[in-house]
């Protein structure tokens, strides 16, 4: 109660010790007004006594009745208990008369009152006024009292020189000293002060009392109920409201607060809703969402973490992410590429679940920074792929086992032709031994050696298949490695009833490959052009034939061969094959390696094949070589539009 | 007079080596090298049976074989065809689809598998007999026996 009203305490007291001050002040002044009221009195009263006395005097003097004066003045005294002496002093400093009892009689003439009016050693005389001099002084038996001197001249009753000597006009006659105590003025004053301090200290207490409920019923009370508010606010109570009206300042405090209450709680709740909205959307997300501080310890953990690692959040949160990450070296990892660019994006990881099961993950990750930049952890969305990755591998399964399904399938189709030879010719060796018909013999064992020798091939090109080449790359004058070529089949084709016509352009870079691998790979073009055109039935005004025609593209990055033929075409369905190992429709010289070497042979050197065709119409193999040696761009490739066709 | 087969394979080999084995068994034989050819040795021969390969330059075994289906003076010529795929199409057709993966001949087998459709719905009588390859001699003298005597 008393700690809560400080305030009241603190203002009520302050307002005392102001009212103190200011009565205690006034309370100074008036004592001093006081006793110089007090003094006046007293002197008022004595110089009013003192006139008595000289009224009388004249009267005494002409009597010479000095006892009848000291009466007067014993009168006066017992009238007015306060009288410590009343004395008749002569010019001379003789008391002349006095009431008291004393043995001084006569007063010395360097004290006071004398040295009033006379100066020591010189005759010069002050005048002093009528209303003569007054000096508080100390008596003899202590006390202090106020002596007042009353001059007495040389009366105008009295008719000068007709009975005084003249010379006595400008000088008194005497004096009348009377010594009023002023012990009372004290004992008044100080009653007076003594009231007047009771009165200052009630009325003190009074007003301070009364600043106290008024300070308690104005600003206490209600600072109170707003320190009530503020706290029901700061623990997220909107619904507070001041009530109660007035026109104070605190009546428009209060109004404020609550527009302050109302306008914050239309925040928070807005806050709220925001804060849910993007929790929701971080909480219920599928991916795994999980935030670290710069300790590397688990901040936040969300559902799709708990649904695909296994673990509660309540287990996580606090450990060390590291426990998380099947190898925390992967961790490390992601967290060095994050130094450089605060975020890492699809990095590929593996996330350990509670039971021990490693998860494929695609982690982003990002740092986390306050505004002012400064760390406050790591911010890590992952997308399990563990099931995309599987499938993914399951294709590849299959892919391959369709690979090697169509191999094993395209080997044994060459083998199976193969054997028919071999098996061909043994039976006319055993024919040729049993008939004893050496001719037949030989020329069954001839068939079995171009089975063997077929064979022998046929495996050799399965390991050249199955060994990567190292390209042996120079300069190559295309041109003139096509010019030769030319001249070697050229034969070949004519035999066959086939024309070979060779366009090769002029202006033919050098290019970088393997001299004797781009031989080959368009040795196996023209020969494929050539059994194209002779498996083909011609018309009567048709010729078959079979051109090789070299370009530089349009862009000046790749050279292209073309092997065009009017042979009989490739069904889509062959051409979708085409490329295959072990692919062929050809059952005695094909091995179906042919295509899929030409194949890997370009594109070990950068460069692309493609083939079009029209059943029956013929076919363009179109082969794109880098002039560099080096992969080009995909657009680079794209020379549909230079290839003048 | 002995019985004269025809036999069509570009593969000069395979031609030899069947001509002597019919040779040696009575038969009288007859060679040609590819499709255009065949049908010029069946004019001017009339050969009791065919041996017909079925991948063969200027018109396979199937397309001189539908010539000569539907040719009112060839069409009771017997025919073997020869083929490496034999085995595929004698296949129980109601397994055709089992495979689990495709192969590079799959293509081949279907449009031999085509043929045939297109040959009984044409009302064409499919060939009397496939024999695979690597061909056995004395199987297809067996064969050849059986259907000419």
């Amino acid at each position: 109660m008393f700690k809560r009203s400080r305030v009241a305490w603190k203002v009520s007291g302050l307002f005392s010790a102001i009212i103190v001050l200011v009565l205690a002040g006034n309370a100074y002044v008036n004592s001093l007004d006081d006793r110089a009221v007090a003094l006046a009195a007293a002197r008022n009263v004595t110089r009013m006594h003192a006139r008595t006395v000289l009224h009388s005097l004249h009267r005494f003097m002409t009597t010479r009745d000095v006892e009848g004066i000291s009466s007067l003045m014993e009168g006066i005294a017992q009238d007015n208990p306060d009288y410590k002496d009343i004395q008749l002093v002569s010019h001379e400093g003789r008391v002349l008369a006095s009431f008291a009892e004393s043995d001084d009689r006569t007063i010395e003439q360097d004290s006071w009152p004398c040295r009033e009016c006379h100066i020591p050693g010189q005759e010069t005389v002050r005048i002093v006024g009528e209303d003569g001099l007054d000096r508080i002084v100390e008596a003899a038996d202590g006390t202090r009292a106020l002596s007042v001197i009353t001059l007495i001249n040389v009366g105008e009753t009295c008719g000068g020189s007709e009975c005084h000597v003249p010379a006595a006009n400008d000088r008194p006659l005497g004096f009348l000293k009377s010594d009023y105590s002023i012990e009372r003025v004290g004992d008044f004053v100080a009653e007076h002060s003594f009231k007047t301090a009771i009165a200052v200290l009630i009325g003190v207490l009074l007003s301070m009392v009364a600043a106290w409920f008024a300070i308690q019923r104005l600003v206490v009370a209600r600072i109170r109920v707003l320190t009530e508010g503020i706290k029901r606010v700061t623990h997220h109570d909107f619904n507070f409201r001041f009530s109660g009206g007035g026109n104070d300042e605190f009546a428009e405090l209060a109004s404020e607060f609550n527009e302050m209450t109302r306008q914050l709680s239309a925040s928070v709740t807005k806050l709220k809703r925001t804060r849910e909205y993007l929790q929701g959307i971080v909480e219920d997300s599928a991916d795994i969402i999980i935030t670290v501080d710069p300790k590397g310890l688990i901040r936040k953990f969300n559902t799709g973490a708990e649904r695909s690692l296994g673990y509660k959040r309540e287990e996580v949160i606090g450990k060390r992410i590291e426990m998380l990450f099947s190898d925390p070296r992967e961790r490390d990892v992601a967290i060095e590429q994050l130094e450089g660019t605060d975020h890492v994006v699809n990095y590929e990881t593996h996330f350990l679940t509670k039971d021990g099961h490693v998860r494929n993950v695609i982690l982003t990750l990002s740092r986390l920074r306050r505004r002012d930049g400064t760390q406050v952890g790591t911010y890590g969305i992952s997308k399990d792929i563990t099931r995309e990755k599987r499938l993914q591998r399951q294709l590849l399964q299959s892919e391959r086992m369709a690979l090697l399904g169509q191999a094993l399938t395209g080997i044994q189709h060459s083998v199976k032709n193969l054997l028919n030879v071999l098996k061909g010719g043994s039976y006319m060796v055993k024919t040729g031994l049993a008939k004893d018909d050496r001719e037949l013999l030989n020329e069954g064992w001839e068939m079995v050696q171009e089975g063997i020798t077929h064979m022998t091939e046929f495996s050799k090109s399965m390991l050249n298949f199955a060994k990567e080449r190292k390209l042996d790359l120079s300069q190559v004058d295309l041109s003139e490695l096509l010019k030769k070529l030319y001249s070697m089949s050229e034969a070949r084709f004519r035999e066959k009833g086939v024309s070979l016509i060779l366009d090769v352009a002029d202006d033919l870079p050098l290019v970088s490959c393997d001299r004797e691998l781009i031989h080959s790979v368009v040795m196996d073009l023209l020969s494929n052009s050539l059994d194209a055109c002779s498996w083909k039935e011609y018309g009567e005004d048709v010729i078959p034939q079979v051109q090789l025609r070299v370009r530089t593209a349009s862009n000046g990055g790749c050279i292209y061969i073309e092997v065009i033929d009017n042979g009989e075409g490739i069904p889509e369905e062959v051409r979708r094959k085409l490329f295959t190992p072990f692919f062929s429709t050809k059952k005695k010289k094909g091995t179906g390696m042919g295509l899929a070497l030409t194949a890997r042979v370009v594109s070990s050197h950068g460069g692309k094949i493609t083939v079009e065709s029209e059943p029956g119409q013929g076919a363009t193999f179109r082969v794109l070589l880098p002039i560099s040696g080096r992969a080009l761009g995909e657009e680079e490739y794209d020379v549909e539009e230079s290839v003048g066709r | 007079m002995s019985k004269k087969v025809l036999v069509v394979d570009d593969d000069e080999n395979t031609v030899r080596f069947l001509s002597v084995a019919l040779r040696e068994n009575g038969y009288e034989p007859i060679s040609a090298f590819d499709g255009e050819e065949g049908f010029q040795r069946v004019e001017d021969s009339n050969p009791d049976l065919l041996l017909l390969d079925v991948m063969m330059p200027k018109r396979t075994g199937f397309v001189l074989f539908k010539q000569l289906r539907r040719n009112e003076k060839y069409k009771n010529i017997p025919v073997i065809m020869l083929t490496a795929v034999a085995d595929v199409l004698e296949e129980d057709e109601s397994h055709a689809g089992d495979d689990t993966f495709e192969r590079p001949f799959d293509s081949l087998r279907e449009s031999l598998k085509r043929a045939i459709v297109q040959m009984r719905d044409e009302g064409l009588v499919r060939p009397e007999k496939f024999i695979d390859k690597p061909i056995d001699p004395e199987a297809l003298i067996e064969a050849v026996k059986e259907l000419i005597g």
